[in-house]
């Protein structure tokens, strides 16, 4: 029996044990975000993630790469035996040290956006061909790089998870000095976005806007509101623990009412 | 004694949505005939979006049909780094959601058919003008 086959306890080691099959394949995770983590010959090759922006969307929305062009680069790659690393650098549009630098920054911030999630289910398919895709990586280094990047936050900001989910807005202080990165960040930052959203719109990473989250956090810069928890619990309370048997409360004598007194109503007495 | 802020059982619906599914930033509920009816919006302009949307609608159930379709289910427009859905909510109503490149389409797939029962079912309530 090959080692995927048996049931894998968690993500981590299903793709432990692709990688020691040497498979091609694609593993669906579910949750919020799912994605698709692309394997060949047991090597991570691309993750795809509503929770992190491709290598292509960061490259069009940043404006490194004009649309039109990497649409006609895309075309005619996989023909002749062209990668799409090669056209564009026949294009002159991007450098192959550049491509992959793109390449492996989405990779491991889909990772690091899908370990955001629940990921409690997973599907293994047969293999899809990501179009964008440059080295391919063991998935311990992923792992082991998303494990670094989570604790970074934790340390920096508090639940990673938490900060996912919550809605950034710009704070009303004194204009300050900063780098134009960040001032895009405080320009995004309103109120209904959260740093996924705000990386999207930026054309930047998710895990990279966290960390000058963080950093404008730290100077006072931005707000937030708690996120909202999930809607309360329908099961049967059951009593908490009480801390020490409440004393009864001390006979004190009734008050005595006498006629044409002035009685303060309820109201007036707060 | 303070005011009690009662948001709009529509917007309520519409921002729901936004918050449960990555990637929707906003959305607009308009009349088949292109008139604002409720919008969570922040940067467009949900006047218009109502009326394109109407034109949109309008001009792939005339498409469909001229291709054999029936049943028109939405009509998806993608640009590099957006994407605009128009769906029906019944004969009378729109929903467009605007969404960024990275919209969760699967998940937009499974709540959609849930938020279109609710937006419908609170519609239902309309009196002819």
């Amino acid at each position: 029996m090959k080692a995927a086959d048996a049931a894998p306890r968690n993500l981590p080691a299903l793709l432990a044990a692709l990688h020691e099959d040497e498979r091609d394949a694609a593993v669906i995770v579910g949750g919020t975000p799912g994605g698709t983590i692309h394997l060949r010959q047991g090597r991570i090759v691309g993750v795809d993630t509503p929770g992190a922006p491709s290598a292509e969307s960061t490259l069009l929305k940043s404006g490194r790469v004009e649309d039109s062009a990497w649409a006609m680069a895309c075309a005619a790659s996989g023909s002749g035996g062209n990668t799409l690393r090669d056209e564009l650098r026949r294009r002159d549009l991007l450098t192959p040290e550049e491509f992959e630098i793109v390449c492996t920054a989405a990779l491991f911030d889909g990772a690091f956006a899908l370990a955001l999630g629940s990921a409690a289910e997973w599907e293994v398919r047969g293999p899809s061909r990501p179009v964008v895709t440059a080295r391919a990586f063991a998935p311990h280094l992923v792992t082991a790089e998303t494990t670094r990047r989570l604790a970074t936050i934790t340390e920096l900001w508090g639940s990673a998870t938490e900060l996912a989910r919550t809605r950034i807005r710009t704070a009303n202080t004194s204009p300050v000095r900063l780098l134009p990165r960040h001032t895009d960040i405080l320009e995004a930052a309103n109120g209904r976005r959260t740093p996924r959203d705000i990386a999207f719109a930026l054309g930047r990473g998710t895990y990279a806007v966290m960390l000058d989250l963080s950093h404008l956090r730290a100077l006072g810069l931005i707000e937030h509101d708690t996120p909202p928890l999930g809607r309360p619990s329908t099961a049967p309370r059951m009593p908490g623990p009480r801390t020490g048997t409440p004393s009864p409360a001390a006979p004190a004598p009734l008050p005595k009412r006498s006629p044409g007194a002035r009685h303060p109503h309820r109201s007036d007495a707060v | 004694m303070p005011e009690i802020h009662q948001p709009e059982p529509l917007v309520e619906v519409l921002t729901a949505l936004r918050e449960g599914v990555m990637g929707v930033s906003e959305t607009v509920i308009s009349t088949v005939d292109g008139l604002l009816v409720a919008a969570d919006v922040d940067a467009v302009h949900a006047e218009s979006i109502a009326a394109l949307s109407a034109a949109t609608h309008s001009l792939a159930h005339r498409m469909a049909h001229e291709a054999g379709g029936t049943g028109l289910r939405d009509v998806t427009t993608r640009s590099a780094d957006r994407h605009v859905v128009v769906l029906a909510i019944n004969d009378r109503a729109l929903l467009t959601i605007l969404g960024d490149d990275g919209l969760d389409l699967i998940r937009l797939q499974h709540d959609i058919h849930t938020t279109l029962a609710h937006l419908a079912k609170i519609l239902k309530g309309d009196t002819p003008a």
